[in-house]
């Protein structure tokens, strides 16, 4: 799966809002109200349907799994209190924690895990190909029978998962945003994703339209991991430009969700806590559509790309790019490689599209169209949502995307250009890296699959499907009020809101529409 | 400063050498200590760093930085360090901090080494490079900071605990020391002990001291009183024959006038062309001074038998309060006469003769009382430079001239016409003694005596 990054989304509600003529204004609450401004409320609250960050950084606070991510991405238990691995890889046995209960007080079961799986592989999953190596996945998409699925509860407090062949990164999916465990016997339920039911840290309260689009939580008293210090925890969509105002003005106490430049002025009134994320900003090409349906031309388009000049016009404290691997990641590439085959550019028109939402999107559209001299390009700024429908439909010839990970592997990147993948964003079909990728899942040993990816990832750049930009550092601004704000090294997503806190000497504002 | 005794002195002369030797052995047991903690933590640092760093490579080589931080953190966490992995001088991993991954590294400030060993910041540096054999090289190196704080406090409390046994020590000891000290000291106890002896007459223990050096000292002190005893002895004799030629002296020439006179009578008495007055005169005179030459003669001879002073030290308070009481009992009581003593309250020391020097004191009480109307008074003061004993009394007093013939054996008693011996025998005794007789008037209307003993 591919998420669009935050900062390229969400603010369409808010402008609407503006422009309806709703004012800001503030009042005194009580304390423990936690104000996080997201570029978009969730697209969906069902897990296995989840493709956007707003969306994931819900389902995390909202939902546990059987295991989770640590701020530096190790493996710890959620819901699962103890997991062994079989000898031969295949067999994976999570023993739940006991008095593990959901919102509504109900204990949690096996079964519970066992149907929320089930729903991850089922047809209606948008999130299918993660699973896809549990034992049976692929018959049970097709045809709906269970019967062969690797998926068992053994008893009311053991579940066991078959896979098809060894895959280690099959823990970090479980640890991963959508691997997130429902009560099975309230699914059924009509609209449970208007008010769902989970065991994650918070509770949901409600979801708003005015004054302003929130989505309301509440601590969870009975969580296992320790109860939250935040009492009340409103999501709030709203623009960049918005979001600085309240963090400005001391209402927002992080603005986590959004691409902040280092240099912002917004720092100067409070923390910037800066990490490391595993993202990659990309010019993704359509090998479907001409002229990037040559290879040689998306070579060309890629050498004439001024990629450093575009990062360090626009993000100066992000990384080169040398590959399409974020920094920390197998397949990472830390110094350029001859890939770059420039060539005569081509006169068919290609038209760019960038999101309308980022803040220098005038500036990057003169930036690309200057600097890409002799190539018929058009850069247009689309409307968030404009951009994800091309972009899912496959109908822009170029892209300017963030491709972030949702679980530590090369493996969750390198998906995007197997070409029986949904996600496959660039339409590219090369029978050897299939065969390559197909390879790497079964591969236990660590050096033959990091040779593996190092041989995928060489096609992939032959291929040519993506201008690498840079892989972005993350600035996240957090309020002076705010304790215990610490990020993770995999996307702010994963960012754990258990441990943040709002410190007794601030006093609290809360801003509302 | 008021004079402690030899253990005290000893004991506190060895105390701070007791406590000094703690302190010192819990000062050297934590820096030895520390060191020792920091050396092999280094070391063991070391090894564990050379012993992952062919599997840190391979992480390194595929970028595989969850499972680099994994590691490092599973490093740190048992050896509740930090650990940081630098490529290229930037941060591949670290359980420090987030935020510097991906940054340059920040090497620690004020840097310094010491014995091959790395400090920065309050952290013991272990760098070690990530290699394997047979790799590429990757320019990548893993630092593992560890707090040097728990180091230095394992040290302190191993220090606090070698300095609680080394006082704990130290205090047996010192009761040991003590008992040590007091045994030591015995002979020196056996010397004063015999000294003490000695200086009261007696001649004290004969057992031999076990140490060298006091058992010298206390045969010198032997040898010492042996030769003073001497000493005094040859003393008392020279003294002795010295008041007998001053005796005979004195004799000699308290003779002369006498016999001169005697003479010049028996002449006149022999020459017949005298007139018969004159003649009968010289009769009536000559047996007189003849009688008067014989009272000289036998009041010489009695002083010459008395036997010489033995002097030494003593409170000559307690010989005038005897004195004062053998002269009551032998006179006054039946007089109703009294005898006031004025004596100090503190001890007089001088050296005399008890004996002899109460025998003076009783021959000048008894003149006193003889001649006093009702009161004789003793008095003794310490002068300056010598000892004052005054006997006076409210009698009549004596004329000049008559006393000075008393002084040499030439006066009369009043008692039944004894000779007046006491006053020449008193004045003997004293002068044996080294002092003098003065006469004065007294306050009380008589005679005063005063003896002065001591220089002159």
């Amino acid at each position: 799966m591919i998420r669009l990054s935050a900062w390229i989304s969400g603010v369409i509600c808010g402008a609407l809002l503006l422009a309806s003529g709703a004012v800001l204004c503030q009042a005194a609450v009580t304390p423990s109200t936690y104000l996080k401004p997201v570029y978009s409320l969730p697209l969906t609250l069902d897990p296995i349907k989840m493709n956007d960050t707003a969306s994931l950084v819900v389902a995390n606070l909202l939902y546990d799994g059987l295991l989770r991510f640590s701020p530096t991405l190790k493996l710890e238990g959620a819901l699962a209190e103890t997991w062994k691995t079989s000898a031969d890889g295949k067999v994976l046995t999570f023993t739940l924690k006991k008095n593990a209960r959901f919102h509504d007080g109900t204990a949690i079961s096996a079964n519970d895990v066992v149907v929320s799986l089930r729903r991850a592989v089922g047809r209606e999953s948008q999130v299918r190909k993660y699973y896809e190596s549990i034992k049976g996945a692929q018959e049970f998409a097709k045809s709906g029978n269970s019967a062969s699925l690797g998926l068992r509860a053994l008893d009311e407090r053991t579940v066991e998962i078959r896979l098809r062949h060894p895959f280690p990164p099959f823990l970090s999916i479980l640890a991963g945003a959508t691997a997130k465990v429902l009560p099975a016997a309230k699914l059924a339920k009509k609209n449970f994703f208007s008010a769902p039911i989970g065991s994650g840290p918070f509770r949901f309260i409600r979801k708003k339209a005015t004054p302003a689009k929130e989505i309301v939580l509440s601590r969870f008293e009975g969580y296992l991991s320790g109860t939250p210090a935040i009492e009340t925890l409103i999501i709030r969509e709203t623009d960049e430009a918005e979001a600085t105002r309240l963090a400005t003005e001391g209402l927002a106490h992080d603005l986590a969700n959004f691409p902040l430049s280092a240099t912002k002025p917004v720092f100067q009134k409070g923390r910037r806590i800066t990490s490391p994320v595993s993202a990659t900003w990309i010019i993704g090409l359509n090998a479907k559509l001409p002229p990037f349906d040559q290879k040689s031309v998306r070579q060309a388009f890629r050498a004439a790309v001024d990629t450093e000049g575009f990062r360090q016009k626009f993000f100066p404290d992000a990384i080169p790019a040398y590959g399409y691997v974020p920094p920390g990641i197998a397949g990472y590439r830390r110094t350029p490689t001859d890939t770059r085959k420039p060539g005569n550019p081509v006169k068919d028109k290609i038209r760019l599209v960038i999101p309308k939402e980022l803040e220098n999107h005038g500036a990057m559209k003169e930036f690309l169209e200057a600097s890409l001299t002799g190539w018929n390009v058009e850069v247009a700024t689309l409307p968030w949502d404009e951009l994800m429908n091309g972009y899912v439909g496959k109908t822009h010839q170029a892209f300017l995307v963030s491709m972030n990970m949702d679980y530590p592997d090369a493996e969750f990147l390198l998906q995007n250009f197997v070409s029986s993948n949904p996600d496959n964003f660039s339409g590219l079909f090369d029978p050897g890296i299939d065969a390559l990728l197909k390879k790497v899942r079964a591969e236990r040993d660590r050096g033959r699959r990091n040779k593996l990816y190092e041989d995928a990832i060489r096609l992939i750049d032959d291929a040519a499907v993506t201008v690498n930009l840079f892989h972005p550092r993350a600035n996240y601004w957090v309020s002076p009020c705010v304790k215990g704000f610490t990020p993770n090294i995999l996307a702010d997503v994963y960012i754990d809101y258990r441990s943040v806190a709002l410190k007794p000497e601030c006093g609290e504002k809360r801003a509302a529409r | 400063m008021r004079p402690g005794s030899f253990f005290r002195h000893v004991h506190d002369a060895l105390s701070p050498f007791r406590w000094g030797i703690s302190i010192t052995v819990a000062i050297l047991v934590a820096v030895g200590f520390a060191g020792l903690s920091v050396g092999m933590r280094a070391q063991s640092d070391r090894q564990l760093l050379l012993g992952i760093s062919p599997y840190l490579a391979t992480l390194v080589e595929s970028q595989d930085r969850p499972e680099i931080l994994r590691v490092l953190q599973s490093i740190a966490e048992s050896r509740s360090s930090q650990a940081v992995l630098v490529q290229d001088e930037v941060v591949l991993a670290s359980t420090r901090s987030i935020s510097e991954m991906d940054q340059t590294f920040q090497e620690p400030r004020r840097d310094y080494s010491a014995l091959g060993f790395h400090f920065a910041e309050g952290f013991l540096l272990t760098r070690e490079t990530v290699s394997r054999q047979g790799g590429p090289e990757l320019s990548a190196k893993v630092v593992l900071l560890t707090p040097l704080r728990p180091v230095l406090v394992g040290a302190l409390g191993i220090s606090l605990a070698a300095l609680l046994v080394s006082l704990a020590i130290a205090y047996l000891s010192g009761y040991k020391m003590r008992a040590a000290i007091r045994k030591a000291l015995l002979p020196v106890g056996q010397l004063q002990r015999e000294i003490a002896a000695l200086s009261s007459g007696h001649l004290g223990s004969t057992d031999p001291i076990p140490v060298r050096e006091l058992e010298e000292i206390r045969k010198a002190i032997h040898a010492a009183k042996s030769e003073l005893e001497n000493t005094k002895e040859r003393l008392a004799e020279e003294r002795a024959k010295k008041l007998s030629a001053a005796s005979y002296k004195r004799l000699i020439h308290d003779l002369h006038n006498p016999i001169v006179a005697l003479r010049q009578w028996v002449t006149v008495l022999l020459d017949s062309s005298n007139e018969e007055e004159v003649i009968r005169e010289a009769a009536e005179r000559v047996p007189k001074v003849a009688e008067q030459i014989l009272n000289q003669v036998s009041a010489a001879k009695k002083n010459l038998e008395s036997e010489s002073a033995a002097l030494r030290e003593g409170d000559i308070r307690s010989c005038l309060e005897t004195s004062v009481r053998i002269a009551q009992e032998g006179y006054f009581a039946a007089n109703g006469k009294r005898v006031d003593v004025v004596l100090p309250d503190t001890p007089v020391v001088v050296p005399h003769d008890p004996v002899l020097l109460q025998r003076a004191v009783v021959n000048l009480l008894e003149n006193g009382l003889e001649a006093c109307r009702s009161t004789v008074r003793v008095s003794l003061n310490q002068r300056e430079g010598f000892t004052s004993v005054a006997v006076s009394d409210d009698g009549q007093g004596i004329e000049e001239t008559y006393l000075s013939r008393c002084l040499q054996g030439q006066g009369e008693s009043s008692k039944g016409g004894r000779q007046a011996l006491g006053l020449s025998s008193a004045n003997h005794i004293v002068r044996s003694h080294g002092g003098k007789i003065i006469y004065r008037t007294s306050e009380l209307g008589g005679a005063e005596f005063e003896i002065r003993l001591g220089a002159l």
